[in-house]
């Protein structure tokens, strides 16, 4: 391996080369012009192109247990949504409330909530936005408060876990913290926060959600049980769940990172979805799963790990992380407060996981003015806290809030980017104020 | 053997600006499972299917992309498909046509017309080279009933 910048093309300086590189690639990743994935392997590719790092360098880079976890994590989700069990949650949470609008209002945001704790939000909002257009059609009432509802919780629901939201898995990743880590930190101002903004939802549409009898009674009508579509698949698949969520608690005491039980968990459900069939029919399944991996954002960490690295090795993330330290007089306090904030702002208006991805070795390199890594955790958890609640900040804050509204675009009732801003920046304010004031009982009285 | 010696010439079509119950009375009068639509001067636009058709029955969630899979839970009457249906029966049939067809034209050799039909059509419609002027259809029947003419 040799040192950042001794093979650099033209003989430019690395650390103006891989800066001018990689703010070229957040300006096209803001632009939205270029699909994310590309944008971001050609930045990489570009960094090893022009010499900063060579290949060896790029490939350290790349944090595998990330990719591991979140590859273990879509196959898993991709062979246990087969069995239809979380449209079976949607429609029993919902006619446990008697499919009064209201009731349902808060129930499906808190099942979103949930589901987003233990998946990622795209694959929440990919099961739960389908049930909820098809149950507001059926009542009558409109989609608006339920999808809005479900964008928020499934942020915030995300927030909680180490596998709920991808900022999540780079930060546990990184500093090592385990999935107890995430719900012992994060769990109960997560459900704070939650609560805080059903209620405010609550008091904004609840009195306006009314509905009949009649359409009341088509939702009612709903046989749950029949969404289960594979009884044994779904009995495998709550098993293999509940064992790998169990490995990740257990993760520090079996000295596992969380990308290899992922990973496993997923090859022993593989293992159960094809046991006894054929051969021809065993590679048809494994076939199945493996095209729901979605590659396209497995590449995109792979190329984003990449970009960091360069501009890590370049010396660059050294020389903001100084800045940061002498901007926040190396007070951890303010450093966590300043981390929390912007983290929230900026993962309103770019993608939070090259933001998070580009924070990380930045508060490492300023983990040594800070105080070491013990007295750093307020500012990973602020962090954590800031990213995935500051998705709720705008319509592009994060994918799942992309999809959802390419969701009700498709239905017939679009989210204008202004209305949504609305409410989502007042929920995002309330979030963050709520995080700031957890942080500072927690950590700093 | 091109497509312009066994194509049915004049096809049956819709236009553009016909409504949607126009649309499903042709189909279900000629029996047919798609149609294909030109524009008043007999341009080729695209095609309406029984497949789209359907789409409009059902409740948007199922319709839409990515929408719900699994659907043995529901119990769908007879007056929600009938209301879904009405709701759009007046309406042109513009926005549900499909544009992305493959066309043959009349001296294109007949095996890409079978090659249409066996990847991805029941009908395969025969357009004018220059003009993009709807002049033939070709499906499974028309080729077959060809065949029978040469035995």
């Amino acid at each position: 391996m040799h040192e950042a910048g001794q093979g650099v093309i033209l003989g430019l300086d690395p650390q103006w080369l891989s800066s001018s590189i990689f703010l070229a690639t957040y300006v096209l990743l803001v632009s939205d012009r270029v699909n994310r994935t590309v944008i971001v392997l050609l930045g990489a590719g570009l960094m090893i192109l022009t010499g900063v790092i060579d290949q060896q360098q790029a490939v350290a880079g790349v944090d595998f247990n990330t990719i591991a976890l979140l590859t273990g994590m879509m196959i898993l989700v991709a062979i246990i949504q087969r069995s239809g069990v979380f449209q079976f949650v949607a429609i029993w949470a919902t006619k446990r409330v008697g499919a009064d609008p209201r009731g349902i209002l808060l129930m499906l945001a808190t099942v979103t909530a949930l589901f987003s704790a233990l998946l990622d939000n795209v694959t929440t909002v990919l099961l739960i936005v389908p049930v909820t257009l098809l149950i507001v059609d059926k009542l009558e009432v409109s989609p608006y408060p339920f999808l809005l509802a479900e964008i928020f919780a499934s942020n915030i629901g995300g927030t909680a876990t180490l596998i709920g939201d991808p900022p999540n898995i780079l930060i546990g990743s990184a500093v090592g913290f385990s999935f107890t880590d995430f719900v012992r930190e994060l769990g109960l101002v997560v459900i704070v926060i939650h609560v805080v903004v059903l209620a405010l939802l609550y008091l904004l549409w609840g009195r306006r959600l009314t509905t009949s009898d009649e359409c009341r009674a088509r939702v009612m009508a709903f046989q749950e049980k029949d969404t289960i579509t594979d009884f044994r698949l779904l009995r495998q698949s709550l098993v293999v769940l509940a064992m790998v969520i169990g490995g990740f608690m257990a993760a520090e005491i079996i000295q596992l990172e969380s990308g290899s039980i992922a990973l496993f968990g997923a090859t022993v459900l593989l293992l159960l979805h094809t046991l006894g069939r054929d051969s021809r029919s065993q590679s048809q399944r494994v076939h199945d799963i493996f095209n729901e991996v979605e590659w396209s954002t497995l590449a995109f960490f792979v190329g984003l790990f990449v970009l960091v690295q360069a501009v890590e090795v370049s010396g660059l993330l050294a020389l903001l992380g100084q800045g940061l330290v002498d901007f926040t007089g190396g007070d951890v306090q303010v450093t966590a407060f300043a981390t929390l904030w912007l983290a929230a702002v900026s993962s309103a208006i770019i993608d939070n996981i090259p933001f998070v991805a580009t924070m990380i070795p930045l508060l490492e390199t300023a983990t040594p003015a800070l105080g070491g890594s013990e007295a750093m955790a307020p500012v990973w958890w602020a962090l954590s806290l800031g990213a995935c609640l500051g998705g709720n900040g705008s319509l592009i804050g994060a994918t799942a809030n992309v999809i959802v509204a390419g969701f009700a675009e498709r239905a017939g009732h679009p989210i204008g980017f202004l209305r949504f801003l609305l409410i989502a920046v007042p929920v995002m304010l309330l979030s963050v104020v709520i995080a700031t004031a957890y942080l500072y009982l927690r950590h700093f009285v | 053997m091109d497509c312009s010696t066994i194509m049915r010439s004049p096809p049956t079509r819709l236009y553009v600006d016909n409504t949607v119950q126009e649309a499903i009375d042709l189909l279900v009068e000629r029996h047919m499972y798609n149609l294909p639509v030109v524009d008043r001067d007999e341009i080729f636009v695209g095609e309406i299917s029984t497949r789209r058709l359907i789409g409009l029955m059902l409740p948007v969630s199922l319709s839409m992309e990515m929408g719900l899979k699994h659907t043995g839970f529901m119990r769908e009457t007879r007056e929600e498909l009938r209301k879904r249906l009405d709701k759009v029966s007046d309406q042109p049939i513009t926005p549900y046509i499909a544009t992305d067809i493959t066309v043959v034209y009349p001296d294109s050799p007949l095996i890409d017309a079978l090659m249409l039909l066996y990847h991805k059509y029941i009908r395969v419609p025969v357009v004018e080279r220059d003009s993009g002027r709807l002049v033939g259809g070709i499906s499974f029947l028309t080729v077959l009933r060809a065949l029978e003419e040469k035995d």
